[in-house]
């Protein structure tokens, strides 16, 4: 491979990243020539989102340099980043939902020619000049929360392109885009190109890597394991690099789950997230729901646990009838893990003793009175089913490493007879002997006839444990895999869109 | 789509302030029915030099609370202010009284630069930074007067008289409020700056990954709030001509940020308008005048302050939660649409 010819605008050399013990980033290295579309993909986790923010300055490098248009950038300021032309563009807009349009755009303008004096009307027609470009129809003075996400792309885009551009970074940016959304922000991007603005993609549809980019970096947890010219691969190609193991060595969940049905969800929706979702989990069984990040998977555990509201759907328990509020949930045996555990799932400033019983006290105390005896006995029982690893049952959970709070947060529900366990991200920010507890305890807790709804991200996890996956995309359900239609490659199809098991966008 | 939605927004807001105005309407035909002795001049008066005195703070509240912070402490600012300014005044009566207004605005400037300190770079939440620094200005103005109250005798002429004279029909102290007022609707409305005081407090990740200078902009909000204040301080002294030092602008705070949130500002930032305050403002000046002139118990006026605050937040929430569901709804539309 030789770029030599092509004058490289941002090289990263060596660059290292760490969160705590786990290295999201591992001697990374990436190049951008001023002329190209730069695609980065991989599965979640691989490390995409956390490059593009050590490159717009947001996260600060542990290791390795950065240098932009021959200076050194690696240790600059965010202010200093983007005033030499970097900008970075969420998949969530980072916008101020309750200024309008046009104060969205100026927000930020520095006044660079001290002879220049700030106006609202040059900005103004500024503004409408870039909107009109981009093909968008909305007024500048509309607040923008008034206006949809592709729309709040656009006057992202458009803030961006008030600076003088040199490099755009758009970090999935058609996650929640329809497709003709999709063709008017491909417009603009290859536009932007051909004036002499270098693109980074950040891409989970392949089939759109492929169409915009020029040239794709393929990370797998936090290494670059190819990086090819768009025209010399394939969409097959770029998956088995992202999915890099071999497929058949991973085994699903092959003990079968019985015939009776436990959850029935039919038509369920909740506006902006969930939508014409039904699905049936049986006795014993373990229902994986993969799909990318923002596909709407943890709403669909929250609307279907009554915690976010829906417009229309049932939930029905075969064994306590329909399930409408957090209150009626519980009492038909249905638990929330939820994937934020520090926010959701515990008491962090609160012992292990106390966290493990809150949800049994109807089990240790008689008549509203707590019997501190009894609750010893019970979080004693759970500390040793589980393997806590503590020094004390009085310890503060917050003093846990990630894989003991999730075995507490677990260990809490699973004391009385849960019939459905809703759960999220099980495994995430936990090491890899957890895992294989947590993941004992959830197969051990199948057996003994509990059902399972589990969203993961983790490709593997899915996949073994799961009986049965549902792949999310778009608030909808994709498609439905089991048995020996369970890869990691036809889940990623499912949530990438490119195949249409189901119903598809 | 998106249009419509928004001149739905425009037109809830514009109810909102016609809203305020109805109610002081409606509470101004009901205690003049009550008690005619009501409308007399001098009550008016009253009324509105209470007003102006609120407006001033509430100026600068406003801006604070749009920025998701809240200044619990300009109670004791202004009385800081209005006791070091009596306190020259005494010692030299001929200091000019131009120089007091400056140094009862430095002093509460001053106060107000510890609290955006305090708030930016401490990273203390402002409820608690400004909760310490209210009873700490307060226990200095115990300390720096030595507990000896300002008589009015000692307190210049030239002062009072902001209260009563008018240059041009209003007395001095409404001029003031009115500019505070125009200056937080030109600065919040027309200028950059206040954008960004708008953009910390809308959505504070967001201003940061824009690269807006985050502590820069809270301590100038807190600056800001702490001259007015200042300036509270020399509006009060003309009001009452005493300044003692437990009475001074004590419970100051209570009306400043209600009449601020019945005025409109979202207490968790983000939105607000220099209009709905002076509103807010009006309306809590004459309740709490009107209350008393009709002979209703002080405890009773308290309550039915609070529940007035209670209620307009109540409203809010309600109007919001009716809005944000009608924007998924129309967006969700706007989509299958395609």
């Amino acid at each position: 491979m030789d770029w030599g010819e092509a004058i490289n605008v941002l090289e990263c050399k060596s660059v290292s990243k760490w969160y705590g013990d786990t290295a999201v980033l591992n001697n990374v290295n990436f190049d951008l020539a001023q002329n190209e579309i730069h695609a980065i993909v991989g599965e979640n986790g691989a490390g995409k989102s956390t490059l593009v923010k050590i490159i717009s300055g947001l996260v600060p490098v542990d290791v390795g340099t950065i240098q932009f248009e021959g200076h050194d950038r690696t240790f600059a300021h965010i202010r200093e980043i983007q005033n030499s032309g970097v900008a970075l563009i969420h998949q969530e807009p980072r916008l101020f939902p309750d200024l309008s349009v046009l104060e969205n755009v100026c927000v930020d303008y520095q006044v660079r020619d001290k002879n220049k004096k700030f106006s609202w009307k040059k900005a103004e027609e500024e503004t409408k000049e870039l909107l009109a470009e981009l093909g968008c129809s909305f007024s500048v003075h509309s607040p923008v929360k008034a206006l949809s996400v592709a729309d709040q792309q656009m006057v992202d885009m458009v803030s961006a392109l008030r600076k003088k551009l040199k490099l755009l970074i758009v970090d999935e940016p058609t996650a929640s885009l329809t497709p003709s959304e999709v063709q008017r922000l491909f417009a603009t991007i290859r536009k932007l190109n051909a004036s002499g603005v270098a693109i980074i993609f950040i891409g989970h549809r392949l089939e759109e890597v492929l169409e915009i980019s020029t040239r794709i970096t393929v990370l797998k947890d936090g290494e670059v394991v190819a990086v090819k010219k768009t025209s010399e691969t394939t969409e097959d190609e770029l998956i088995r690099l992202m999915v890099g193991r071999n497929i058949a060595a991973s085994t699903t969940n092959s003990k079968s789950a019985s015939n009776q049905v436990s959850l029935k969800v039919s038509d369920l929706e909740s506006p902006g997230f969930v939508s014409g979702v039904s699905f049936e989990v049986k006795h014993g069984e373990i229902l994986g729901i993969g799909g990318l990040v923002g596909a709407g998977r943890s709403e669909l555990l929250e609307t279907i646990f009554g915690l976010r509201k829906r417009s229309a759907g049932e939930v029905i328990s075969t064994t306590h009838g329909s399930i409408k509020s957090v209150k009626q949930a519980i009492s038909a045996r249905v638990a929330l893990v939820p994937e934020d555990r520090a926010h959701n799932g515990l008491f962090l400033n609160r012992s292990i003793n106390e966290n493990l019983v809150i949800t049994n006290l109807n089990l240790s105390s008689k008549g509203g009175k707590r019997n501190f005896g009894k609750e010893k006995v019970i979080g004693q029982e759970l500390i040793q089913k589980f393997r806590v690893k503590l020094s004390s049952a009085t310890q503060l959970v917050r003093e846990l490493s990630g894989g003991n709070q999730q075995k507490v947060s677990l260990a809490k529900w699973l004391k009385q007879e849960v019939e459905i366990l809703l759960i999220d991200e099980p495994s995430r920010g936990v090491d890899v002997g957890s895992k294989s507890e947590i993941h004992q305890i959830l197969n051990d807790a199948a057996a003994a006839g509990m059902s399972v709804v589990m969203v993961s991200s983790d490709m593997r996890e899915l996949i073994e444990l799961s009986h049965r996956i549902i792949v999310m995309r778009n608030g909808r359900i994709a498609g439905e895999l089991s048995g020996s239609e369970i890869s990691e490659e036809s889940v990623l199809r499912l949530a990438s869109g490119l195949a249409t098991a189901g119903r598809g966008n | 789509m998106a249009v419509k939605v928004n001149s739905k927004i425009s037109y809830i807001f514009k109810k909102r302030e016609f809203g305020i105005f109805l109610f002081i309407l409606i509470l101004l035909a009901i205690f003049g029915s009550i008690e005619p002795r009501f409308f007399r001049s001098e009550n008016l008066n009253a009324i509105l030099s209470s007003v102006g005195i609120l407006m001033v703070v509430g100026a600068g509240q406003t801006l604070v609370i749009v920025t998701r912070n809240i200044d619990l402490s300009v109670g004791s600012t202004l009385g800081m202010a209005a006791m070091v300014m009596g306190m020259v005044a005494r010692s030299r009566p001929d200091f000019p009284i131009i120089g007091l207004i400056l140094i009862a605005m430095v002093v509460g400037g001053i106060c107000g630069l510890i609290n955006g300190f305090l708030v930016s770079f401490g990273m203390i939440p402002s409820i608690i930074a400004t909760l310490g620094t209210l009873a700490i200005f307060r226990g200095a103005v115990f300390l720096v007067s030595d507990n000896v109250q300002i008589d009015p005798e000692d307190v210049p002429k030239d002062i009072i008289s902001l209260a009563t004279t008018s240059p041009i029909g209003i007395p001095w102290l409404l001029i003031f409020a009115l500019l505070a007022i125009v200056l937080v609707w030109f600065v919040s409305s027309q200028t950059l700056l206040g954008k960004r005081i708008y953009a910390i407090g809308s959505n504070p990740e967001g201003a940061i990954s824009r690269g807006l200078s985050f502590n820069k902009i809270t301590i100038m909000v807190f600056v800001f709030i702490g001259v007015l204040a200042g300036l509270g301080g020399v509006l009060y002294t003309a009001r009452y001509a005493t300044i003692n030092p437990a009475d001074v602008g004590r419970g100051l705070e209570f009306d400043v940020i209600s009449a601020v949130v019945i005025g409109g500002t979202n207490i968790f930032g983000g939105s607000g308008t220099a209009l709905g305050t002076a509103l807010g403002c009006i309306l809590i000046g004459i309740l709490s005048n009107g209350l008393t002139v009709v002979g209703v118990s002080p405890f009773w006026k308290a309550c039915a302050t609070g529940f007035l605050i209670l209620l307009a937040v109540a409203i809010d929430n309600l109007v919001r939660r009716r809005q944000e569901e009608n924007f998924l709804l129309a967006i969700r539309n706007q989509r299958v649409a395609k």
